[in-house]
């Protein structure tokens, strides 16, 4: 049986972290499925749907009591802005 | 009256009062909420009022954004054409989400797409993003405070 297709995935911050870091836990490659959806959403298979707090949480330096402004994290969420989506004002 | 008949030379279409009804409810605005839009903007129009225009990013919809008298959006507005930009302000959506106008508090030029980091230039990029700890115990630190 084929898996269905997502219509309208909602993405946590753990999947822009893990993408990010690169991460790979206990033998599966995050970065690898959560380049997937987000590659998908950018070729418009799908919209994404993701919530203004996430945008916060991966924008958001360990530690520091204020978002980091740095220009490489302002180009992350500018292209998290940019590429799908629908921003959902609640968690 | 069953409908309204719509013809041209090889079309005939017969608009029904379901087909009104359904275009209401799609046109009429549902949801007030603050929030923001992106999109090219692409009019500026000082015609009853000044006012200025995007094309959602996404849906490549026109929206109209209202700017309140007195306010230097207009002159942000005229060095922003053509650019990519953000609005906020309090937005106007309708039945299925999509934001119609926007009475328009702030306006940032954004870059354009091509300037933006790729997602493969990205992925990996920060092994080192939550330090010492794993992902889940990151955002449970951030949540719990």
């Amino acid at each position: 049986m084929t898996a269905e297709q997502y219509r309208y995935p909602y993405l946590d911050s753990s999947v822009f972290i893990a993408w990010l870091k690169g991460e790979i836990v206990d033998g599966i490659d995050r970065k690898r499925i959560a380049e997937h959806i987000l590659r998908a959403a950018e070729r418009g298979v799908y919209r994404l749907c993701i919530s203004a707090l996430t945008i916060a949480e991966v924008h958001k330096k360990r530690g520091s009591k204020r978002l980091t402004e740095n220009e490489q994290t302002m180009a992350i969420v500018q292209m998290l802005k940019s590429m799908m989506v629908a921003l959902l004002l609640g968690g | 009256m069953t409908g309204v008949e719509i013809s041209s030379t090889n079309r005939r279409i017969t608009l029904t009062e379901r087909a009104f009804d359904n275009m209401d409810w799609l046109v009429s605005e549902t949801d007030r909420s603050p929030g923001s839009v992106e999109g090219t903007l692409e009019t500026v129009s000082i015609h009853r009022g000044s006012r200025f225009t995007i094309y959602h990013s996404r849906t490549k919809k026109a929206i109209r954004c209202d700017i309140p008298q007195g306010s230097d959006l207009f002159d942000h507005a005229k060095e922003a054409l053509g650019s990519r930009v953000l609005i906020a302000g309090i937005l106007h959506t309708n039945a299925i989400g999509e934001p119609t106008r926007i009475a328009a508090e702030t306006l940032r030029i954004l870059r354009e797409r091509h300037e933006l980091p790729s997602i493969a230039s990205l992925s990996g990029k920060y092994p080192d993003l939550t330090g010492d700890l794993t992902t889940n115990d990151f955002i449970r630190n951030i949540r719990d405070r």
